[in-house]
């Protein structure tokens, strides 16, 4: 006998395990020994966000960029940002066609559902604010006429965090836009034994192209089952009192903005999915905080994870009272 | 992804606090020593208080400062809203009654304006000392404003408004650093939000439960409150706590010291006046002596005092100065005991007194014999004091039981007599304009008088005396007699000897002296009742014998006539004194007098110790003698006397107590772990939710007073991480507890993950699990390195059964 608790909301929809489970072996068969990344990655696509990867180069952001996208089975493009590359060469531009004497659209990189900008930070501030109507709304306005972009598009950029000499940093505006800030790191050396062994058998121009595991479909509904997820009262007031914290703390001179806050909420919600939880705990909103604040906190410290850990460490989690009565 | 290590957190407490000596902390203490120091001079009656010197102030702004370093060290590992909570009512509590026993125990204190002076005072202090708490430094600069204005609205001259400018001046640097402190930002104190529903719960109960004590203990607050604010006396209330008005306002409405005052003459504070009628107060009283028959005397005298006494017994019987110890019973009940009567005078001072009127050296066996008239002493002499004549009247050592000064004010309302009623030991008299000490007479040895017919109505009359002190008692250490042996006259028939035998039986085995003196009075009091005249119609005992053989119940004068004799039969030199006694019962705190009327007469003993002083006894139950008034110190002692004497003779339920008591302090973690898990085991909920969460807090209290600190950040896995690594297994129930635990704390609309016959022996099996002595294994264990980051969750153990 199960104790059933009376409440008018409807069935939460079946979660497909399955799909996330090849999802995950997808991506880490992708990128070896790196788990923690692989399953920020799906926080950050379930959560409907945007990513950056900050790390040196030949690490395999592109590597988990491609297999991202080949998984999801949508349009892959991919973008080397360089200082002369142009905002139409993102967007795309109408070209008159003299055959037909009219102005025939030609889409950029963005008309993808997966784009891979390389190195975002060598492109010129012009040419990155164009990203930000794509980012944030889906859509681009070329020569006034608005074009939509796919529902499931997902952005991955990379920058370097070494070679800062002829780069411009983006700015806060545009880091708001991404959901998190990850760093893939070295492999441990195991797994980078295992990855030399694995590539002695492997022709790179015999690479036989994987079948998707999910398509853009599917993903938006998963992203729909996310979105449902349970946070109550208590996991909410946790979420503020995380986001004055940011706000007024002495070392900190910009805090999380109120669309930061949501998509901490979101990724949250995308983390205790893949927990296979239909609610969310203050566990999972400490588990996402720090690659979700990383992106967006100013402060005068080269490392803010150890703010964001003090932040974490010294916020009262939700007490523990049954829902409603907190 | 995160990972939350503990040896990375920051105390919590900190963060509520801003750090270093902001410039909004400096003058918010200026702010509060400025307050304070204007509320002591409030307290300390403005202008002439001590703390008006520099040197005084000096030490009083050290002594806050102090304070304010000592209560902050004390808050600096503490969680400061709740000490500050703590401190806060433990400080108004402390003053608060610290304040209503002085009144009780020294008959002092402050007003009770001044008294919640005090108090806000103390709480400024309070405050100012937990400034560091962002949200508490407001609240102490709006008290310390409130101190300012109530102070200087008080306070006399042009110092405090001085201390006003100044205060204005730091209040405004104050409100600057406050507004840039604003801009700047600090991070703020979450901590108040969860402690809102709590406190506001606390401090409405610490409210009421001041309001239970204050109303239980014994000084009444509500007396001067019911008065004008700030007790003037306008509103015709009084109450003896009160300040009695502004500045010298119970002097003006006195008119004590001034006749051009309010009050325009002396007489002003007996505002009833009846006009008196003169009648045998003391026959009334106690009932009219039988017909005295020619040959009754019982005594036999001794040559020497024979012609005497005939001659003297002639002339008392003659003129009326004479008690017979055997009266009829009254005829009449009289007036009715709770019918008040008119008074023949009334009395301000302190209270009781006794007030002599006559005093009886000889008695024949059945009658007292009044004293001589004799005029002897030296002449009175004629000191001015504050322009007032007051007649000094020489005095005798006193032997050194009479200590210090007191003052009583007569007012003379239907006492038609020329004799004053004079206290034991007296040192002036003085009656306005009366500069003349031909005006005063010694009607008898100690008792003054006028020589006049009678003393005039509403005559006010000043008497200033030595009260006893009875300390000094244990100085008298001998049997003191006089010259005369009528003091020590008793006769050698039956009943003298009967005395006699019953004295030394009193007395056996007590060294001669005070010890025997008391050991008499106290036999005397404790033994019997003493029957007013007012009260029984019933005829008196026949003979002093028949008196103590029967029980020791009858009027006054048989007490007294009683320990006179017995003390005769061991030597001493007594003698028997009538007069009035002032009982502190009788006060009457709208007039601020005592009023005497005919049934406070009262016969009391004396006895001679020495060096020409006679000490008064007392050997009627219920009456008590003046004495020096107590200091602090010594009835804090004597306090202390009396809690050792109580603790000896309940030594080992005490000992008992105290060692509980101590065992309990030195285990109270483990007090307090055992009696929340035997609530938690006899009251558990039937709702799965709250037990589960019941449990959850269960060893979360277990591992916070015996396992190792998890910084307040921690969440219910990362708790229960603590106290050693999660197991693998989906079965292990300490797995499964905490995935009731998520369900129960944060999933508001799923099923419970168990079925609903498991939730409880899952929770006793985890709370036998976590118990203390496996807290306290954790404790000693080296501290857990920092968790990996989370695992995806195929790798995670924690799968919900709901959704598997």
């Amino acid at each position: 006998m199960t104790l059933r608790l009376q409440h008018n909301h409807e069935a939460p929809p079946a979660i497909p395990q399955e799909t996330i489970h090849r999802l995950r072996d997808r991506l880490n068969s992708a990128l070896r020994g790196k788990a923690e990344v692989v399953e920020s990655v799906l926080i950050c696509l379930l959560a409907h966000g945007h990513l950056l990867l900050e790390d040196r180069p030949g690490l395999g952001k592109t590597t988990l960029a491609k297999a991202l996208a080949s998984a999801v089975g949508g349009r892959f493009a991919r973008i080397q940002c360089t200082p002369d590359l142009l905002p139409s060469d993102i967007t795309g531009f109408n070209l008159f066609n003299q055959k037909t004497q009219e102005f025939e659209f030609h889409p950029g990189p963005v008309f993808s559902d997966v784009l891979l900008a390389d190195e975002i930070n060598r492109a010129t501030p012009r040419t990155q604010s164009a990203l930000l109507e794509a980012m944030a709304e889906r859509q681009v306005t070329i020569d006034g006429a608005r074009q939509g972009l796919s529902h499931e598009f997902f952005v991955i950029a990379t920058q370097n965090p070494t070679e800062q000499h002829g780069t411009y940093p983006l700015p806060e505006a545009q880091l708001d836009r991404f959901a998190m800030k990850l760093s893939i790191g070295y492999p441990a050396r195991d797994d980078e034994l295992d990855m030399l062994a694995d590539a002695l058998a492997v022709d790179d121009c015999q690479a036989i192209p994987q079948e998707p595991v999910l398509t853009p479909l599917e993903l938006q509904r998963l992203q729909h089952i996310v979105a449902r997820q349970s946070v109550t009262a208590g996991v909410r007031e946790y979420l503020v009192r995380l986001a004055e914290a940011t706000r007024t703390h002495p070392r900190i001179s910009l805090g999380v903005s109120p669309r930061g806050l949501l998509i901490l909420q979101r990724a949250a919600q995308a983390r205790a999915l893949l927990q296979r939880r239909q609610f969310v705990i203050p566990d999972d909103v400490q588990e996402v905080a720090r690659p979700v604040l990383a992106v967006r906190l100013a402060c005068d410290v080269e490392q803010p994870s150890r703010l964001i850990d003090e932040i974490l460490a010294n916020t009262p989690v939700p007490p523990c009272t049954p829902p409603g009565t907190a | 992804m995160v990972s939350l290590s503990p040896a990375d957190a920051v105390s919590h407490a900190d963060r509520a606090r801003p750090s270093g000596l902001s410039p909004t902390r400096i003058w918010g203490v200026v702010l509060a020593l400025t307050g304070c120091l204007l509320a002591q001079r409030a307290l300390h009656g403005g202008g002439g208080g001590w703390s008006t010197g520099v040197g005084q102030t000096l030490v009083f702004l050290g002594v806050m400062l102090g304070l304010q370093f000592v209560l902050g060290w004390l808050a600096r590992s503490r969680e400061l809203f709740r000490f500050a909570a703590i401190s806060l009512v433990f400080t108004a509590f402390a003053a608060a009654f610290v304040e209503g026993w002085l009144w009780s125990l020294a008959g002092q204190g402050l007003a009770v304006e001044l008294h919640l002076l005090l108090i806000l005072r103390n709480v400024v202090v309070v405050l100012a000392a937990l400034d560091r708490h962002r949200q508490l430094q407001p609240l102490g600069v709006a008290f310390s404003l409130f101190l300012v204005l109530f102070s200087v609205s008080v306070d006399q001259g042009s110092t405090p408004w001085v201390w006003l400018l100044l205060y204005v001046l730091a209040g405004s640097c104050w409100l600057v650093a406050w507004y840039w402190q604003g801009l700047t930002g600090t991070l703020s104190a979450q901590t108040v939000r969860r402690a809102t529903l709590r406190w506001s719960l606390v401090i409405p109960a610490a409210l009421a439960g001041f309001l239970v004590l204050a109303a239980l203990q014994p000084y009444n607050p509500r007396g001067p409150l019911g008065s004008l604010f700030p007790t003037s006396g306008g509103t015709g209330a009084f109450d003896p706590n009160a300040r009695q008005g502004v500045h010298d306002g119970d002097m003006l409405v006195a008119g004590k010291h001034d006749a051009r005052s309010f009050g325009p003459v002396d007489s002003e504070l007996f505002l009833d006046s009846d006009r008196p009628s003169l009648y045998d107060i003391f026959n009334d009283q106690y009932g009219e002596p039988p017909p005295r028959r020619s040959a009754d005397r019982s005594v036999a005298l001794p040559p020497s005092l024979e012609l005497e006494v005939e001659q003297r017994m002639a002339q008392s019987g003659a003129a009326g100065r004479e008690f017979s110890t055997v009266r009829e019973g009254r005829r009449s009940p009289g007036e009715l005991p709770d019918q008040p009567q008119p008074a023949l005078f009334h009395l301000v001072g302190r209270t009781p007194l006794h007030l002599r009127l006559e005093v009886f050296d000889l008695f024949d066996g059945t009658t007292w014999l009044a004293e001589p008239t004799r005029n002897n002493r030296p002449p009175f002499q004629v000191e001015q004091v504050s322009g007032r004549p007051w007649i000094r009247i020489p005095t005798v050592s006193g032997a050194g039981l009479a200590v210090g000064h007191d003052l009583h004010l007569l007012r003379i309302q239907r006492l038609d007599t020329n004799r004053i009623p004079t206290p034991w030991h007296p040192l002036g008299v003085h009656i306005d304009r009366v500069d003349q000490p031909e005006f005063f007479v010694w009607h008898q040895e100690t008792v003054l008088g006028m020589p006049r017919q009678a003393i005039p109505d509403s005559t006010v009359i000043q008497l200033q005396s030595r009260p006893l002190k009875p300390a000094r008692l244990s100085t008298i250490d001998r049997i003191s007699t006089t010259a005369q042996d009528r003091y020590r006259l008793l006769g050698d028939d039956a009943d003298s000897q009967w005395l006699r035998q019953t004295a030394r039986e009193w007395t056996a085995g007590l060294p001669p002296g005070a010890p025997q003196i008391a050991a008499i009075c106290q036999r005397l009091k404790t033994g019997g009742t003493v029957i007013s005249g007012t009260t029984s119609t019933s005829t008196p005992p026949l003979s002093i014998r028949e008196f103590l053989e029967t029980g020791r119940h009858g009027p006054d004068y048989l007490f007294a006539s009683s320990a006179a004799l017995l003390l005769r039969g061991l030597g001493y030199s007594t003698r028997l004194v009538s007069g009035f006694y002032a009982d502190p019962a009788r006060y009457d705190a709208k007039s601020r007098s005592t009023p005497v009327a005919p049934r406070d007469v009262h016969v009391w003993a004396e006895v001679y110790v020495g060096a020409g002083t006679w000490l008064e006894l007392e050997p009627s139950p219920g009456y008590d003698l003046l004495t020096t008034p107590t200091t602090l110190l010594e009835r804090l002692w004597q306090g202390l006397q009396e809690v050792v004497a109580w603790g000896g003779r309940h030594a080992w339920a005490l000992l008992a107590g105290l060692t509980g008591l101590a065992w309990s302090g030195w285990q109270r973690r483990l007090v307090r772990e055992r009696w929340s898990t035997l609530r938690w085991s006899r009251f558990p909920s039937r709702n799965p939710r709250p037990r589960v969460l019941e449990t959850l807090a269960l060893v979360d209290l277990r591992r916070e007073l015996f396992g190792p600190r998890v910084p307040p950040g921690a969440t219910p896995r990362q708790r229960l991480r603590s106290a050693g690594a999660l197991p693998a297994g989906h079965t292990d129930p300490l797995v499964t507890f905490l995935q009731c635990v998520e369900w129960a704390a944060y999933d508001g609309t799923g099923p419970c993950p168990l079925p609903l016959s498991e939730v409880e022996p899952l929770c006793r099996q985890v709370a036998a699990r976590l118990s203390r002595r496996h807290w306290q294994h954790r404790a000693v264990e080296p501290p857990v390195p920092p968790q990996p980051r989370s695992s995806p969750a195929p790798r995670s153990p924690l799968t919900p059964i709901s959704s598997a």
